[in-house]
């Protein structure tokens, strides 16, 4: 037998620990039709039933209002799943269970799981699970998710309930007078149309016309019975008012409180842990500076703590490639394999460690949640910024790689703030720039190097904050001030190690994927630009770079940055940074022979050779901080956004942006004498 | 009562503690400023707190933490909350100057592995400026004590 | 708009918007006077009327917590501007 069960519930009750422990973690990652949100879909097979799970969104409630909502709503009333969970905080009943009213008011064979079981104990909570499922007529397991309590009767819970699917209805919702006797009047309306009646239940399509939702209207739009029910529904209109949405809101949480609460749940919440927590954490004065206290120590933790692994990943490459130029005799295959192939897997690993180090400090600060506090105590000054509280956690990201940072930004509401964070973005120093950084600092700012270094992401922080203010105020789309901000903030909690995990892979993963190919690829375009044509390039013994593809393109782009003071070897540097920032070191590396570390060899040569000066180098710096963003993000940006239009203003802008920058620094700096 | 003395004994040595780190803080944070402007090698007082801009920043703001937990004493019961917060900071400081240090022996035992000379030098230098003499890492292992004592007030409290 | 009865010409007690409601207070919700996106939006999240709710946080010019039917949520201050309660005496 084969079961289709849909995931569901509010955003923080446990969803995503809980679709781990049914598909172990196994997940098939891919999109909604025509949408760019992400569907996670797994399997778990019990008792001799396979069952398919799909993960809907995390939703509050069914409304067309957002994506989001739709998508949940859509694949409930048109894929009809077996078996819908509905995933319930129990620490947090009240709230949770408006979603489980509209769930059963769209007639979806629910199961009702009360998760953080625990917690609620914790709290002083105590809740009747068996009077709850015969008030809703729909079996309710309680789970405790982080410790697998309860997984076994849930599965056992599911697979009954497919069972009886057919020919079970959902208890009917009151919403008592006048409410009632119009729902009644509409649905019959309805049942006249019998294509519709087939695929929509009638009362909840009613109750949907009457709250003035966009896609019920839509799919009433063609039905024989459209005029009767405009004409009743103008007839509503007029002796209850316009706001229905609202008013039926209201009168659900009314139930809840009144009629099944009551009955439910006995014991108050106590002072907890969090309370004490948030004193501190969103203290009027301190708030902000422990902010940038855990910032810096992720930091910290991203970049030092995860050299080592960075040190080896690269020594380990370097010696396939020693092994590979000394053991094949072909001078071409052997510089294929070790410096394009070995070269190319090398360039992307060694990447790999600071990124999925950032991702699992961020992952750490998200499950304990402290990075909703973190957003509500940046959102004063985000706002100031034009941009939204929830930009926050995408600029966060940022700092790690742009590429899942864009994605993130699917949690803004409003699609012009999000868009006017996703231009942005960009501005945060991605990791890959970082050696770049570190080799042109140490090359030529010397003692000064780690001023310079700090500088750019000073530099771009405050670059990004200018553009989302000038954009607002220049950019008639970007008009009028940022959507309200609204966040729950959830109780503090340990996070636990599988958790983080996921969450770390899940982002990481994005990284490996789309800007591991791509920059894989680039390292090989690089390879073989800068070594073809052959002979041209190796003449007797000797690598002769300005004769190479490479060194030809370097010359090509050579006279537009020369008012920036940069030669032919920038330039070819600076157009694979647009492919990928990671092959800026290795394109100089490759100019001089030399193995792609940023550090000792390269930096001295750099200097030595001259190619750089102070400023030029600083200006250097800041033009690969602002110009185009990298493929991947530019990818990225265009999936998010869907324009071609806004991805090719992000590029451009950069490219201005960082051409007038650059230009300030090297006019400057020369006339203050640099030179 | 019990509970006022014992009170009255973590908040004490909540402000010692914040006294500490924001003297080293303080110091830190100085040292690293100048040494933006006219570098010096391998700065440091004392040879345990490092020119650290941002490091010292933050120590500043545990001690900023704990030194607020003095409001306890006007009877705000949730100023324990300071303590807990300047407590989590301390450790996540500590631990991440721990990891580092050991990171950089880590990364001393690959240098030596590829032919460079074995140093000690990781222990007393490096990415985080002092290594093990690093005041934060000390820091942390002195309010551990605080920590148990801070934790078994909360949960006596809870039993009410 | 269908609001409740307890609007305009029967209210004696202060009504005040939720902003300016001081920590550890609580009021009951009288209105709320956004469009209609708004009111719905809050509505979702717990926030009609005659619902309690209690100040966690509040720091002004910055964003409110509150706690509503049992969850803390962040608004901002704004919004908590258009949100109009009716303090109720200290317990």
């Amino acid at each position: 037998m084969e079961v289709r069960v849909a995931l569901i519930g509010n955003p923080n009750v446990g969803k995503t620990l809980i679709f781990n422990n049914l598909t172990g973690g196994r997940a098939h990652v891919g999109n909604w039709p025509g949408k760019t949100v992400e569907k996670k879909e797994g399997r778990c097979l019990h008792k001799g039933v396979e069952m398919h799970i799909i993960d809907l969104p995390g939703i509050y409630s069914l409304t067309a209002h957002s994506i989001d909502e739709l998508i949940a709503r859509n694949f409930i009333v048109e894929e009809k799943p077996d078996v819908v969970i509905d995933i319930v905080d129990a620490s947090n009943l009240e709230r949770n269970l408006y979603l489980t009213l509209q769930l059963l008011e769209i007639e979806a064979n629910v199961v009702i799981v009360l998760n953080k079981w625990d917690v609620a104990k914790n709290l002083g909570y105590e809740i009747n699970a068996g009077e709850l499922s015969k008030l809703l007529e729909v079996p309710v397991v309680t789970t405790i998710a982080t410790e697998k309590i309860g997984m076994e009767e849930l599965k056992d819970a599911v697979i009954e309930a497919a069972k009886i699917k057919d020919g079970r209805r959902n208890p009917t919702i009151n919403y008592g007078k006048p409410f009632d006797e119009i729902i009644l009047k509409i649905a019959s309306i309805l049942q006249k149309d019998k294509d519709l009646s087939i695929k929509y239940p009638a009362r909840w399509l009613a109750i949907k016309l009457l709250e003035a939702d966009e896609e019920a209207l839509k799919l009433v739009d063609k039905s024989p019975c459209k005029e009767e029910l405009m004409r009743q529904l103008i007839e509503v209109k007029e002796v209850l008012g316009e706001d229905l949405e609202t008013a039926l809101a209201e009168k659900r949480y009314l139930i809840i409180a009144e009629d099944i609460l009551p009955k439910v749940l006995r014991g108050a919440r106590s002072l907890t842990l969090t309370d004490f927590l948030d004193k501190a954490f969103l203290s009027k004065h301190l708030g902000i500076p422990i902010f940038l206290a855990l910032w810096w120590a992720l930091f910290r933790f991203t970049f030092d703590v995860s050299a080592p692994l960075s040190d080896l990943i690269e020594m380990l490459f370097s010696k396939l490639g020693v092994i590979a130029s000394t053991c094949i005799s072909n001078p071409q295959l052997a510089s294929f394999l070790a410096d394009g192939i070995f070269g190319g897997l090398g360039g992307v690993l060694v990447f790999l460690p600071p990124i999925f180090f950032l991702f699992l400090g961020l992952a750490l600060l998200e499950d304990s949640g402290y990075l909703a506090r973190a957003a509500f105590v940046m959102d004063k000054i985000m706002y100031r910024l034009g941009l939204h509280g929830r930009s926050f956690i995408p600029m966060c990201i940022g700092f790690g790689c742009n590429v899942p940072a864009v994605m993130a930004t699917r949690t803004i509401e409003k699609e012009e703030d999000r868009i006017l964070t996703i231009l942005v973005n960009p501005m945060m120093s991605c990791s890959a720039r970082l050696p770049i950084y570190v080799l042109i600092g140490s090359a030529v700012l010397g003692a000064y190097a780690a001023a310079g270094t700090y500088s750019m992401y000073i530099l771009g922080i405050v670059l990004a904050v200018l553009m989302a203010l000038l954009f607002r105020k220049t950019i008639p789309y970007f008009r009028g001030k940022p959507s309200p901000f609204i966040l729950e903030l959830p109780l503090y909690a340990v996070p636990t190690v599988k958790a983080a995990v996921a969450h770390t892979w899940e982002r990481g993963s994005l990284f490996l994927k789309k800007a591991g190919t791509i920059i894989f690829l680039g390292i090989i375009a690089v390879w073989f630009l800068s070594n073809y044509p052959w002979e041209a390039v190796h003449q007797g013994g000797e690598t002769i770079l300005e004769n190479s593809y490479l060194g030809m393109l370097g010359k090509f782009i050579e006279p537009a940055l020369q008012p920036l003071g940069f030669n032919w070897m920038a330039a070819a540097a600076l157009f694979f940074g647009f492919i990928a920032k990671e092959i800026v070191v290795g394109t100089f590396a490759t100019f001089f022979g030399l193995s792609g570390e940023a550090g000792g060899e390269l930096s001295m040569t750099l200097r030595s050779a001259g190619i750089l000066t102070p400023v030029t180098g600083l200006a250097f710096m800041a033009f690969t901080l602002i110009y185009i963003p990298c493929i991947a993000t530019i990818g990225a940006i265009y999936r998010e956004t869907g324009s071609w239009k806004w991805t090719t203003f992000a590029a451009v802008y950069g490219l201005i942006l960082a051409y007038i920058v650059a230009l300030i620094i090297v006019t400057f700096g020369r006339l203050i004498g640099f030179g | 009562m019990k509970q006022k003395a014992e009170e009255k004994h973590i908040v004490t040595y909540a402000i010692i503690l914040g006294f500490i780190y924001t003297v080293f803080g303080a110091v830190e944070f100085t040292l690293g400023i100048y040494n933006l402007f006219t570098p010096i090698d391998n700065a440091s007082f004392l040879g345990v707190a490092p020119a650290d801009v941002f490091g010292g920043f933050a120590a500043l703001v545990i001690g900023a933490s704990y030194l607020s937990a003095m409001s306890l004493l006007k009877g705000v019961r949730e100023s324990l909350g300071f303590i807990l917060v300047g407590m989590l900071l301390s450790a996540v400081y500590g631990v991440i100057y721990l990891l580092i240090v050991c990171a950089d022996g880590f990364r001393a035992l690959l240098a030596s592995l590829e032919g460079e000379a074995w140093t000690w030098e990781w222990l007393m230098r490096g990415s985080a400026g002092t290594g093990f003499l690093r005041p934060e890492i000390w820091l942390f292992f002195i309010s551990l004590p605080l920590a148990y004592l801070t934790l078994r007030t909360l949960r006596q409290s809870d039993k009410t | 708009m269908f609001t409740s009865p307890l609007k305009s010409d029967l209210r004696m007690t202060a009504v005040i918007p939720l902003a300016m409601l001081r920590e550890k207070c609580a009021a009951v919700i009288v209105e709320v006077d956004g469009g209609m996106g708004l009111t719905r939006r809050l509505a979702e999240m717990g926030f009609t009327n005659g619902t309690k709710v209690e100040v966690l946080h509040s720091t002004p010019p910055g964003p409110i917590v509150v706690m509503v039917r049992g969850a803390r949520i962040a608004l901002g201050r704004g919004l908590a501007m258009k949100i109009m309660v009716e303090p109720l005496e200290a317990a």
